[in-house]
């Protein structure tokens, strides 16, 4: 085994003989897996990424306390600067944020700054996915009605919520809509959201800067002002539209197309969705926002207030990881077991052998792979896995 | 909770506070009828059924009560237990009284609480008398339990740990209480030795359900739960793998069976495991499988002479390993296989509260011809006094002072 997985290497850098071709044992290739660095912000334990976006990262977190597990939205002021807006969009997030608390909204639990990095860490609920994920998952880009009528109810619910505390969303869309692991669902990034000054007795706002597919016509169309709940309430209808048809009810090759199109094109429903459905759809997406449905009214149509029995299977929540365990793990291991100093190396002799290992093993029995993901306990030692960075290469020096 | 707020809060709660003219028999010894155990009673009809001359009723109104002395904090410091005296009927009681001022998000735990408690009946679980507000106070009203919690007996008198009887006696009827808990759906999330209540008779008696959580929702049947223990925070030693994991699979009723695991050791060792051990290496330990232990000659001969636990932090043995009682007693194997059992990482493969009422370390309680009190000897409950007059009040006096700790330490809680 040991000969036939050696590695040939080939250098020409020596003056001597440019064309040796020098052999390598398998023993002394070494890698080195990466470190879990163990780090702290504040009182939480930082853990593995969950997401990159443009303003940042989002990382799964542990808080030390109460052991709940956290997200925590890691942002660069030198990134946010660059972005339109970004650094007034992210204060006006956590201004807005600190003043809601509903169980269909994300929830911010403490805000973090570091001067000296430059970065701003935002702590919020722990969520294990999107919607948008889901669906770009599913097999043709929806959900079962069932589980769609599951998910826009609470949306119903939070949006509510936060139209009765003044709070205009203005970005209501799949990829803003996230789940926890009890499928409550969580509406998110309130980076574009406005609060309505408690004086003001109507919502009229000015502006809506939320992604163009989800727009309605008057912000399409450029109206100088227009009442703000209805904004959401056709970002809403655009989103179950989306979730129980897997289409966009308005498209367009460009922006100006796309507007066009929100504006003047008549809404088509797809013809398998069922009556009582394509009537709700229709008064959510009324292009005049005086006639269209008002969030009440939403709520207490017909579909929105009926039983849907789950027929099809739903699509889950998971993916392929099915337990979306916490990541925190290795992270803890090294803190308190392996001590800073000492590195760990692995030859590619051991690679090779372990992934022999792995292979019988998959042969052998699934029912063991099962069991093995059951007891991370089991696993202790880590496979080094593609992305491991060589650390040195100990005769790669000429001889 | 601002001043404005605080009527509209107290008179919530006063609309589920239990009905005033609930009767329940109070006297000492006759509490343990075995009731049936229903979802919903109504308090006419229990009213009805346990209607005799000894009845006495409980005014929702604090002039109906005296209150003596303090038994202790609960809920992180939000109320106090207080041992008083029912004035007309001269029978001793203990009232909860939680400050509503200084409650936030644990108002609603505790209004939960009511009203979970309100729907239960059975011996083991706690049962309140009545609950009323007066001005910016909560009162729960509930019959007073002599030996008050196990945690707190272990902490006073045996700080080495119950004797195996006394143990398999307080587990066996933890479980009965849990079977029942379980057969309505309820998760009760923490259980731990200061939720463990004991009366003058030896009955045991669950409390704590402000943790509590119900499997089922309002509209479908779920097996799983995944929320997070709003308070998870207290019983966090207690707590089951799978909770800690808040993975998909979230957990189960076997969630408790593990934290009879961890009482057990508690009990029996003196002390809980993980104690002063930092959250996360506790967290790290459950999930990697290695579970405490209880601590006797053959667990803990060999990490004495080795001078350091082998099996890391779980059963790690404290100050308590330099103890010669530790070294020389023995537990018996059928204790050491329940804590194991009931320790098993898989919820699926860890036995119920069912399957362990027919474990042999429980079965063992048939056999024995005492009573709890008596395996407690000399340790004798509150209520012991039986005479109730002026002079009483000394009396108990006397007797918290007995069983009264040196040091606050102990976070107990009723």
């Amino acid at each position: 085994m040991d000969d036939s997985n050696d590695i040939f290497m080939s250098f020409g850098a020596g003056d001597e003989d440019p064309f040796v071709i020098q052999r390598i044992n398998s023993e002394e290739i070494i890698y080195c897996p990466p470190k879990r660095k163990y780090k702290m912000i504040g009182k939480y334990v930082v853990g593995d990424i969950l997401g990159e976006g443009s303003y940042g990262k989002v990382k799964e977190c542990l808080d030390t306390v109460t052991l709940q597990r956290r997200a925590v939205k890691i942002m660069k002021r030198k990134i946010l600067r660059r972005i339109p807006n970004g650094d007034q969009n992210v204060q006006r997030e956590i201004r807005l944020l600190r003043r809601l608390r509903h169980k269909n909204v994300i929830s911010l639990l403490d805000v973090y700054h570091n001067h000296e990095k430059g970065k701003i860490y935002m702590v919020m609920d722990f969520c294990v996915t999107g919607l948008q994920e889901m669906l770009d998952r599913a097999a043709d880009k929806k959900f079962p009605i069932s589980q769609a009528h599951k998910y826009f109810v609470q949306l119903l619910d939070g949006l509510e919520y936060l139209h009765s505390r003044g709070v205009i969303h203005k970005d209501i869309k799949p990829g803003n809509l996230l789940l926890a692991t009890d499928s409550t669902l969580k509406i998110s990034d309130f980076g574009v959201a406005e609060q309505l000054e408690t004086t003001v007795t109507n919502d009229l706002i000015t502006t809506s800067q939320g992604s163009p597919m989800f727009q309605p016509p008057e912000v399409a169309g450029g109206a100088r002002q227009f009442p703000g709940f209805k904004v959401d309430v056709w970002s809403a209808g655009c989103t179950l539209f989306n979730l129980v048809s897997g289409k966009y009810p308005f498209e367009g090759e460009n922006m100006f197309r796309l507007f066009e199109n929100i504006c003047e094109k008549p809404l088509v429903v797809p013809e398998e969705l069922d009556p009582v459905l394509t009537s709700l759809l229709e008064g959510m997406l009324l292009k005049d926002s005086y006639q269209r449905m008002s969030l009440a009214q939403v709520k207490s149509h017909d579909w929105c207030t009926k039983k849907h029995p789950n027929t099809e299977e739903e699509v889950p929540i998971g993916g392929d990881d099915t337990r979306h365990s916490i990541s925190i793990l290795p992270y803890l291991r090294s803190h308190f077991y392996e001590s800073e100093s000492e590195d760990e190396f692995i030859t590619e002799h051991q690679l090779n052998e372990s992934r022999n290992q792995a292979e019988c093993c998959s042969e052998n029995s699934v029912s063991d792979i099962h069991d093995n993901r059951d007891k991370p306990g089991k696993q202790r030692r880590r496979k080094p896995t593609s992305c491991i960075s060589v650390k040195s290469l100990a005769s790669c020096k000429q001889s | 909770m601002s001043c404005l707020e605080c009527p509209c809060a107290c008179s919530r709660i006063a609309s589920l506070a239990v009905s005033p003219d609930v009767r329940i028999d109070v006297r000492v010894g006759r509490t343990d009828t075995a009731y049936k155990p229903l979802s919903r009673i109504k308090s006419e009809s229990f009213a009805l059924e346990l209607r005799s001359p000894s009845m006495v009723s409980f005014e929702a109104s604090a002039e109906s009560y005296e209150v003596w002395s303090h038994l202790g904090s609960v809920c992180g410091g939000m109320g106090a237990v207080w041992v008083a005296r029912h004035k007309p009927s001269n029978s001793q009681l203990a009232i909860k009284i939680y400050d509503l001022d200084k409650c936030g998000v644990e108002f609603e735990l505790i209004e939960h609480e009511i009203r979970t408690v309100k729907q239960l009946r059975h011996r083991n679980i706690i049962q309140y008398l009545t609950s009323f507000t007066t001005s910016h106070q909560l009162w729960i009203v509930m019959p007073l339990l002599g030996y008050t919690s196990a945690s707190r007996l272990v902490a006073t008198h045996f700080s080495d740990g119950l004797p195996e009887p006394a143990l398999a006696l307080v587990i066996k009827e933890v479980l009965q209480g849990l079977q029942y808990l379980h057969s309505k759906n309820i998760i009760h999330r923490a259980v731990r030795g200061s939720h463990i209540l004991i009366d003058s008779t030896g009955r045991i008696v669950l409390s704590g359900l402000r943790h509590s959580v119900c499997i089922s929702d309002n509209t479908r049947w779920k097996k799983k739960v995944h929320s997070y223990p709003p308070q998870a925070h207290f019983n966090l030693n207690w707590a089951s793998p799978e909770l800690l994991e808040q993975d998909l699979y979230g957990y189960s009723e076997k969630s408790d069976i593990y934290s009879v695991g961890i009482v057990v050791c508690e009990l029996g060792n003196g002390e809980v495991p993980y104690k002063d051990i930092p959250s996360t290496l506790m967290l790290l330990e459950k999930l990697e499988d290695r579970i405490p232990y209880l601590y006797d000659a053959s667990t803990c001969s060999q990490s004495t002479e080795n001078g350091q636990g082998d099996s890391g932090v779980g059963g790690s043995v404290g100050d308590n390993l330099t103890n010669m009682a530790i070294t020389q007693r023995l537990f018996s194997p059928s204790a050491h296989d329940l804590v194991a059992k009931a320790l098993t990482r898989q919820p699926r493969n860890r036995p119920s509260a069912e399957d362990l009422l027919h474990h042999q370390f429980i079965r063992q309680t048939r056999r024995f011809n005492a009573t709890l009190p008596q395996f407690l000897h000399p340790v004798a409950p509150l209520t012991q006094q039986s005479e109730i007059g002026d002079s009483v009040p000394d009396l108990l006096e006397e007797s918290l002072e007995k069983i009264s700790l040196s040091d606050d330490e102990v976070n107990w809680d009723f």
